[in-house]
């Protein structure tokens, strides 16, 4: 009487889960502690005119054949920080207070501005002045109003 | 009837299996936000923070960039052992000193887009400058004034977005 082997007994495979979490626990460690978040970076245009100018930056809506009003601002500044403002060679901002952005930005603000012929700004600036003075005073001048922002060098 | 009691000796063990899902989706995560070496952001360069920066425009594809340190050299991501403009300063940078190299390099970036694209397209890629708040004026305007010799036509300046008003003093 031939004889069934009895089936052999179900063996159920059990993945070792506890070293993989431990694994993936050290990922993640070493990935927030790596975690920089980068700081929300924001862009300023600008649009360099096609025909030889003395370093001048321009918004590109303003078409170059029509001749805006100027007005300059010179930035004299000393040791990289900026010692007084001229607007128009008439208005001086001096001395230097902490709110000397918030006065640039008064002072331009009283400029009219007409839809059809907007002014532009250029700013003399002195070779030792920070770039991000240089960046401060570009924002009070948009804030102002002023959309057309030149910067070159200032006169010798 | 028989209450249930004892039922035998199997051991309790927590169901681990959810768990390692949740933890490999956060390692995805920060895998996915981890910022690695680029040639286009340096962090080394802290921008100056601008109340009126608008947000970034996604959509142009067509920009180079560069990334100014505090002395005013541009700093170019090493590529290639035969890449041998401007000085090497350690850690896969080389820096452009003279505005002779910063001129070169620009123009091999110019004519390069002109060869593949065309000069129209070179003409309208965007230069994206990123600046070290305390890099002097006259060394961001002299890499203006290369950028314009060269021919692009389009720049942006990088800042970061502040919302500071303008009496709180920024000297």
């Amino acid at each position: 009487m031939a004889r069934r082997k009895p089936a052999p007994p179900e063996q159920s495979i059990d993945l070792p889960i506890t070293p993989m979490l431990d694994m993936s626990f050290q990922l993640m460690a070493f990935f927030i502690l790596t975690f920089q978040p980068m700081p929300q970076e924001g862009q300023l245009p600008l649009e360099l005119p096609s025909i030889e100018s003395v370093g001048g930056m321009q918004d590109p809506n303003i078409p170059l054949d029509t001749k805006p009003e100027e007005y300059t601002v010179e930035v004299s500044s000393a040791g990289g920080t900026i010692v007084a403002l001229t607007i128009r060679k008439d208005t001086v901002i001096t001395p230097i207070k902490d709110d000397y952005l918030e006065t640039l930005r008064r002072e331009l603000a009283k400029v009219e501005k007409p839809a059809a012929k907007k002014p532009t700004i250029k700013l003399e600036v002195a070779d030792d002045l920070k770039y991000s003075v240089l960046i401060n005073l570009m924002d009070a001048c948009k804030s102002a109003g002023f959309d057309s922002i030149g910067v070159t060098p200032a006169k010798k | 009837m028989s209450h249930g009691g004892g039922g035998g000796d199997k051991p309790m063990e927590p169901n681990l299996t959810p768990l390692l899902d949740l933890v490999l989706q956060l390692v995805m995560f920060f895998m996915l936000c981890a910022n690695f070496v680029s040639d286009q952001i340096n962090r080394n360069i802290e921008l100056p923070e601008a109340v009126t920066a608008k947000s970034l425009d996604l959509t142009v594809r067509n920009v180079m960039f560069l990334n100014v340190n505090e002395k005013g050299f541009v700093v170019k991501q090493h590529i290639s052992s035969t890449d041998v403009e401007g000085e090497p300063s350690g850690g896969g940078e080389q820096l452009l000193r003279t505005p002779l190299q910063i001129q070169r390099h620009l123009k091999s970036a110019f004519d390069d887009k002109a060869r593949a694209d065309g000069k129209k397209e070179a003409e309208d890629m965007v230069v994206i400058i990123r600046a070290d708040k305390n890099t002097d004026f006259k060394g961001v305007y002299a890499i203006l004034k290369e950028v314009k010799t060269v021919g692009f036509k389009r720049m942006q300046l990088r800042a970061i977005q502040s919302d500071k008003s303008f009496d709180q003093g920024k000297k």
